[in-house]
């Protein structure tokens, strides 16, 4: 948790040395949705609470940084029954795990406003390595970053005892973000 | 249109009835148990059946449609009155209303709860109506009570076929079993 503190201190420090990054997340248009594959059938969902710390500046990614804390209790896929059950153990188990976080070790880019995010997942206690790819937009609310990231849900954890069946939801959700920054 | 057999209804027309017949009573029985189950895996893939199920109900329905309107049904048994006759006519199309009606309104309630229909998991169907959450709930209604109706009239039917088979011993059932050839 050490290095999120100095990153996230980093970004605040970061405006004065560099002019141009982008950091001023724009909650109410900022959103992340994910859709699963129930039976073969792509179901789509969404965390409606979430914080974002960025500094991006287009020109010199070797500087930026990600950290995106998301209030899993937050989360919605059609209806109460299956939210309550989302948020139960088998799945998020939002009583022991509030938060789910990704935090940026380094991001490269990759050409064409594309831009790739290496950095750490973690999501009910268990962290993995992920690689973000996303791409950065000038439009006239900001700067829009909008990225995917398909995770295997069964290696954080997430969908187990009688849902751990990939047959009934498949194993692998697909998560995207659209995060504007100003 | 052609005639049939007099005293039979044409191979095809026999094979589609108790086909038809089979998986919609057991799509009655599957719909009834699978909507009070609490959620579960085994929940989504019992839906994911029925909505297979009823749709290969409304594909035999296309084809049982073209074969009747080509095929005409033998005539009655003589000796009917002619207000029993009326009654059997207005049934028979009744079922085919709803043999069409129900699946239908199926499919509809989810395209608007937001559900496409993948066949077998592979095949995704068009959506028939853009995701409303109000409408669909309407739409499952719809179902219902399209489903109250449907298995009023095939009990209404079934009577009728056992106060032909064992009260006016005409032999109607025959007519809808394989001709036994001596
Ligand atoms: C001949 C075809 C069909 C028959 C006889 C049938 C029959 C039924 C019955 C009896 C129920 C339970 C009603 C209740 O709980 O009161 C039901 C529920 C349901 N049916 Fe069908 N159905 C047919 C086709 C379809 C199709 C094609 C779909 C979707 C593509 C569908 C989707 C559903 C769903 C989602 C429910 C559950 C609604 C709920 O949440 O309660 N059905 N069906
Ligand atoms: C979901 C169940 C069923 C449906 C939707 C259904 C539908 C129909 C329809 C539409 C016809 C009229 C065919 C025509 O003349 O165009 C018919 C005829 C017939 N059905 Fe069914 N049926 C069902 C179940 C049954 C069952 C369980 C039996 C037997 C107990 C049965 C016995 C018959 C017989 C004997 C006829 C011929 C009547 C005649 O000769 O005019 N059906 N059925």
């Amino acid at each position: 948790m050490k290095h999120v503190l100095v990153i996230i201190i980093l970004c605040f420090l970061a405006p004065t040395a560099f002019a141009k990054a982008w950091q001023s997340v724009q909650m109410t248009q900022s959103h992340i949705t994910f859709v699963s594959t129930q039976m073969g059938v792509a179901v789509p969902g969404k965390f409606s609470r979430f914080t974002a710390q960025v500094h991006f500046d287009t020109d010199a990614p070797q500087k930026d940084s990600a950290v995106v804390t998301v209030d899993t209790a937050s989360v919605s896929a059609g209806g109460t029954e299956v939210d309550e059950t989302l948020k139960g153990k088998d799945w998020f188990d939002v009583q022991h795990w509030p938060q789910a976080q990704f935090v940026s070790r380094r991001i490269r880019m990759l050409g064409n406003g594309r831009y790739a995010a290496d950095g750490v997942l973690s999501i009910k206690g268990r962290s993995h390595e992920v690689e973000i790819v996303f791409a950065a937009n000038s439009s006239a609310a900001g700067l829009v970053l909008d990225g995917d990231l398909p995770i295997s849900r069964t290696a954080f954890g997430v969908g187990g005892g009688q849902w751990a069946d990939p047959s009934v939801v498949a194993d692998v959700v697909k998560i995207h973000f659209h995060v504007v920054v100003q | 249109m052609k005639r049939q057999d007099a005293s039979h209804y044409s191979l095809p027309a026999i094979m589609l009835h108790w086909l038809m017949a089979f998986m919609i009573l057991g799509l009655f029985g599957l719909g009834l148990y699978m909507s009070n189950l609490p959620l579960s895996p085994r929940k989504l893939q019992l839906f994911a059946w029925h909505k297979w199920a009823g749709m290969l109900v409304l594909a035999l329905w296309c084809l049982r449609i073209g074969w009747r309107a080509l095929h005409q049904p033998p005539a009655l048994p003589g000796g009917m009155p002619a207000w029993q006759e009326r009654i059997a006519g207005m049934t028979h199309w009744a079922l085919y209303g709803l043999m069409l009606l129900v699946p239908l309104s199926g499919w509809l309630m989810s395209s608007a709860s937001g559900f496409t229909v993948v066949m077998f998991g592979k095949w995704p169907l068009p959506n028939l109506l853009a995701a409303n959450h109000a409408l669909g709930e309407t739409l499952k209604t719809v179902h219902h009570v399209l489903n109250y109706a449907f298995m009023g009239l095939v009990g209404l039917h079934v009577l009728a076929v056992i106060q032909h088979q064992f009260l006016l011993r005409d032999g109607l059932l025959q007519r809808m079993l394989p001709e036994a050839r001596v």
